[in-house]
């Protein structure tokens, strides 16, 4: 008689109720920088740093809602997009080309948690122990990045994530392949995901390396405003006292929310970006000394989804002026004993180049 | 066999009122997450807490102070599977806690991975495990009981923010009380379960009013001033975080429904503040600098650390990971991840390889040394043969199966800076440690090293900055700095030993000592201890006088000696970096 594992899950739960994005007071630069995201996954993930307790894991785990599901290969582990030939893994590729209709699901965009003490091998897969055991063949069991494929990949304490893992996660953001070797097993499926993180500064720095790899970088601000932080209060007693109730208040603004984010993804690629603005941005990250390209690139993207988000064709300075900062603060050379705040100096020179002379002693005059 | 005798009664404990307090206000509602007890040895803080236990019944997990994230997670559990051939998983401390109490004693012993864990368990009530095989998810919802003494640290962060009430008993108690304390604990001594009795009555009628307290809670109503004034006393106090102001509205509202009132008044305010609001309070702001040292112009500053801001970085790193690549070269088992990619692994060499201690890594086959089995792992390299191997109820596993746990150690330093702050001299003092300290901490993430600042100036030394890999905060450590007064030398080291003995491992630290040596406050004789004991810890010690080696008289070469550490005297303030740099590069490779 053969052994045959089965997975024994104890305590198997129902899903926790999630905290409504909509729901989310204040700290607008954090849920724009993922909103953006959700319209142009180009734009490359969202970095979101500041003190404990200012809501910015609960805007992460809020995202899932706010994407309608995507169409995938059935029981593809990888969610393969049916439409998509060259992002398919191996297995739906072959299936493809041998002319066979690829069975689709409907299935949520995936936002997959890193857990603290996560080990390599449940992180990018493993061989099958059971199908090892019950038929002598070595079969790849996929793990985490293998479910957070067209999804996002969220990691709490981005600053704390030990280094193996950060190289992990590097060398697969920019391949977008998953490559395992171990275990006698060789495989390499699609890995495509935004990376989001959030974190304290305090903890420490991140690796440049992996600060890079961040899009947009948002900035947490402290709620001074005491009707702000009671309206905060009150809303989570609200949702931890009946979550379905909660979420159901917070409903028609989620599906007003959802709505924009569906109409500025279809209206996306018809937005354009006119030369002036184009060096504009040129102008503004060669004047910050920015290191490499992604910076540029990155505005570009945020902007035009700025402009989609908003319902116009065209993405302008003022899109520029709005993204320029949580694209850029983490670019920068860093002053070692710089007083000024990254994003205030980005703020300065965007106005130097972008208000003509005149324009700007008019505004201060005014401002006088 | 004998019983175990009934534990020491939570209503007969003498003192710690406002811990008492703080479990009662726990026990009716458990939302508050969780007591942090901090209060010095043998103030019956355990006894205190497995009093509790007694009285709230139900489920109640203890955990040493030593656990590892491995064991609070749980795992495969061995015997189990290879019985049954059901993959069988053994929760952790953690999930069985779930509907009742957890409870570490020694709470700030936790190390930080074990910390997180249960920070996080706390934050969202589900225990995710993916790790050596194993996926599963479990629901951990339960309150926390962490009990410290604050002499030997502080609680890690993370875990402070989780936990809703923070208690500090500081008060000793007064002499009657510590009669009546001595004759409770002979009474009990000598004959236990009748002690007990004595407050059977006393603890029942607790019980009852928790259970009413309970029931009463959720219509508990509190007003929207009140609400204002919690938020207010919240922002005031610089609490950032938001849990301070749920939380206070969760403590007024259970001391409330505890008073059987189902409207909250100012006692419950007050209890709030003090209990959740005032614990997380920022540190208060650095004193003004004073008129006499005048404001630093930005001229001066940037003269004096002109030559150290030289854009040094750049050429350095090269240079120091050169040095790690052979090390890389013979790390086994990397397969075959592209080690030509640049940008990869640079510090990877830069923590320990250990066969025993530190992070769990993964699993790799036989090496030197190698000693603990990954079981899992093992499994894994021998199913694939066991058709082969003929194997029927049982797993056949061969030598070459064996797989075993390498382990990482973070192998960073501590370097502590002592910066005379007195005198004339100190401004730039000031801004040579200002610039070393931060070029060191930004090229910590590299070796995961930590940086701590102490001044000392007048009659005393200040820890301005505890151990910590933050730029940010050493930034504002340092620009909060006051300076002028007498030079306490012998109170500067004596703050460094301190925190040299609170790391895990002291001869990895290495103080920087800034100083013209003369010290006017304080014994010689302090000042030799002091030396003496640094020495005996193993820290390793650079000291700098930033005078002319010709104006100096001496006295930092007769302190470096007393320290057997390096000396160096510097005519230009760029040397401090590279100095610096050195005595931390030879720190690393000797530890290694």
């Amino acid at each position: 008689m053969c052994y045959r594992l089965r997975t024994q899950s104890q305590g198997e739960m129902p899903q926790e109720p999630i905290y409504p994005f909509a729901g989310i007071v204040g700290q607008e630069e954090m849920k724009l920088a993922l909103i953006l995201n959700l319209i142009e996954p180009h734009i490359g993930g969202v970095l979101v740093m500041g003190h404990r307790g200012t809501g910015k894991s609960t805007a992460v785990r809020a995202l899932a809602d706010l994407l309608p599901p995507i169409a995938a290969v059935k029981a593809c582990p990888y969610g393969c997009n049916p439409e998509s030939a060259a992002e398919m893994c191996a297995n739906c590729a072959g299936r493809r080309g041998a002319r066979r209709r690829l069975p689709v699901a409907f299935k949520p965009v995936p936002v997959v948690d890193l857990p603290l003490g996560a080990t390599e091998d449940r992180v990018c897969g493993t061989l099958d122990i059971e199908r090892a055991l019950h038929e002598g063949v070595r079969a790849f069991e996929p793990g985490l990045l293998a479910r957070a494929n067209r999804g996002f990949l969220y990691i709490d304490e981005v600053n704390l994530l030990e280094d193996h893992i950060v190289d992990l996660l590097l060398d697969v953001a920019a391949s977008g392949r998953n490559i395992v070797e171990r275990e006698g097993i060789s495989v390499s499926h699609p890995a495509r995901f935004v990376l989001v993180g959030s974190g304290n500064p305090e903890e420490g720095e991140l690796r440049p390396q992996l600060l890079d790899r961040f899009g947009l970088h948002a900035r947490i601000t402290t709620l001074t405003d005491v009707d702000e932080r009671i309206e905060i209060v009150l809303r989570r007693a609200r949702f931890e006292r009946n979550p379905g109730a909660f979420r159901r208040e917070m409903e028609p603004q989620q599906s007003r929310l959802r709505q924009r984010i569906a109409s500025a993804k279809k209206l996306l690629p018809a937005v354009d970006v006119d030369r002036a603005t184009l060096s504009l941005i040129g102008e503004l990250c060669v004047r910050l000394n920015v290191d490499g390209h992604r910076g540029e690139l990155t505005i570009m993207y945020a902007a035009k989804a700025l402009a989609a988000f908003e319902g116009r064709r065209r993405a302008a300075s003022g899109d520029v002026a709005r993204v320029a900062a949580m694209a850029l603060r983490h670019r920068m050379r860093k002053d070692p004993l710089g007083e000024i705040d990254a994003g205030v100096r980005i703020e300065q020179v965007f106005r130097t180049i972008a208000m003509p002379a005149g324009a700007e002693e008019r505004r201060q005059a005014r401002s006088a | 066999m004998p019983e175990s005798p009934p534990p020491f009664p939570f209503v007969a404990v003498a003192g710690m009122e406002m811990a008492r307090h703080a479990l009662l206000l726990l026990a009716v509602d458990r939302g508050l997450k969780g007591v942090l007890i901090q209060a010095g040895p043998g103030r019956a803080k355990s006894l205190l807490v497995r009093g509790f236990h007694a009285l709230a019944r139900g489920v109640f997990v203890e955990a040493p102070a030593g656990v590892t994230e491995d064991q609070l997670l749980g795992g495969l559990h061995l015997e189990r599977t290879l019985a049954t051939g059901v993959r069988q998983i053994a929760p952790g401390p953690l999930a069985r806690a779930h509907g009742g109490y957890f409870f570490v004693d020694g709470a700030n012993l936790l190390d930080q991975t074990a910390a997180r864990l249960l920070a996080n368990a706390l934050d969202t009530g589900l225990l995710r495990l993916e790790r050596e095989g194993v996926s599963a998810r479990f629901q951990s919802r339960f309150a926390f009981v962490g009990t410290y003494d604050r002499a030997e640290g502080p609680v890690d962060a993370s875990l402070a923010e989780a936990a809703g009430l923070h208690v500090h008993e500081g008060g000793l108690l007064s002499g009657p009380q510590r009669v009546e304390m001595l004759e409770r604990v002979a009474a009990y001594n000598r004959a236990p379960a009748a002690f007990c009795c004595r407050f059977a009555h006393e603890s029942s009628r607790l019980r009852a009013r928790i259970a009413a307290a309970r029931e009463l809670l959720p219509r508990v109503a509190i007003g929207a001033n009140d609400l204002r004034r919690l938020s207010r006393a919240a922002v005031s106090a610089g609490a950032t975080s938001h849990r301070a102001d749920l939380f206070a509205l969760r403590c007024a509202k259970a001391s409330a429904a505890f008073r059987m009132s189902a409207a909250v008044e100012e006692e419950d305010l007050i209890l709030a503040i003090r209990l959740v609001v005032s614990p997380r309070a920022a540190p208060a702001a650095r004193p003004e600098q004073p008129g006499g040292a005048g404001p630093r112009p930005a001229a001066a500053s940037q003269a004096a650390s002109g030559g150290a801001e030289s854009p040094v970085q750049p050429e350095r790193l090269p240079h120091a990971i050169d040095c790690r690549i052979p090390e890389e070269a013979l790390d086994a088992g990397e397969g075959a991840r592209g080690a030509g990619q640049p940008g990869r692994r640079r510090n990877a060499a830069a923590a320990i390889k250990s066969w025993e201690r530190g992070r769990y890594v993964r699993a790799v086959t036989a090496g030197p040394g190698a000693r603990r089995v990954s079981i899992p792992a093992t499994l894994a390299a021998a199913a694939p043969f066991q058709i082969r191997r003929g194997s029927q109820q049982t797993i056949r596993i061969q030598k070459q199966d064996l797989r075993y746990k390498e382990f990482r150690q973070k192998s960073g330093l501590l370097a502590i800076f002592v910066v005379d702050a007195s005198g004339s001299m100190a401004l730039s003092r000031m801004d040579q440690a200002k610039g070393a300290l931060i070029r060191l901490l930004q090229r910590a993430y590299l070796y995961r090293d930590k940086v701590a600042l102490i001044s000392f100036r007048g009659d005393r030394a200040e820890v301005l900055l505890p151990p910590s890999r933050s730029v940010e905060l050493a930034r504002r450590a340092l620009d909060g700095l006051a300076v002028g007064g007498g030079t306490p030398l012998a109170a500067g080291l004596k703050a460094a030993l301190e925190l040299a003995t609170r790391q895990p491992d002291a001869s990895r630290t290495l103080m920087v000592l800034l100083t013209d040596g003369r010290a006017n406050v304080g014994l010689p004789e302090e000042l030799a201890r002091a030396c003496a004991a640094l020495r005996a810890k193993g820290v390793a010690s650079l000291v700098i006088d930033n005078r002319d080696r010709f104006a100096a008289g001496g006295e930092t070469g007769h302190l470096a000696r007393l320290l057997a550490g390096r000396h160096v005297y510097l005519g230009r303030s760029d040397l401090v970096d590279s100095a610096v740099a050195e005595a931390a590069e030879a720190l690393r490779n000797h530890g290694a």
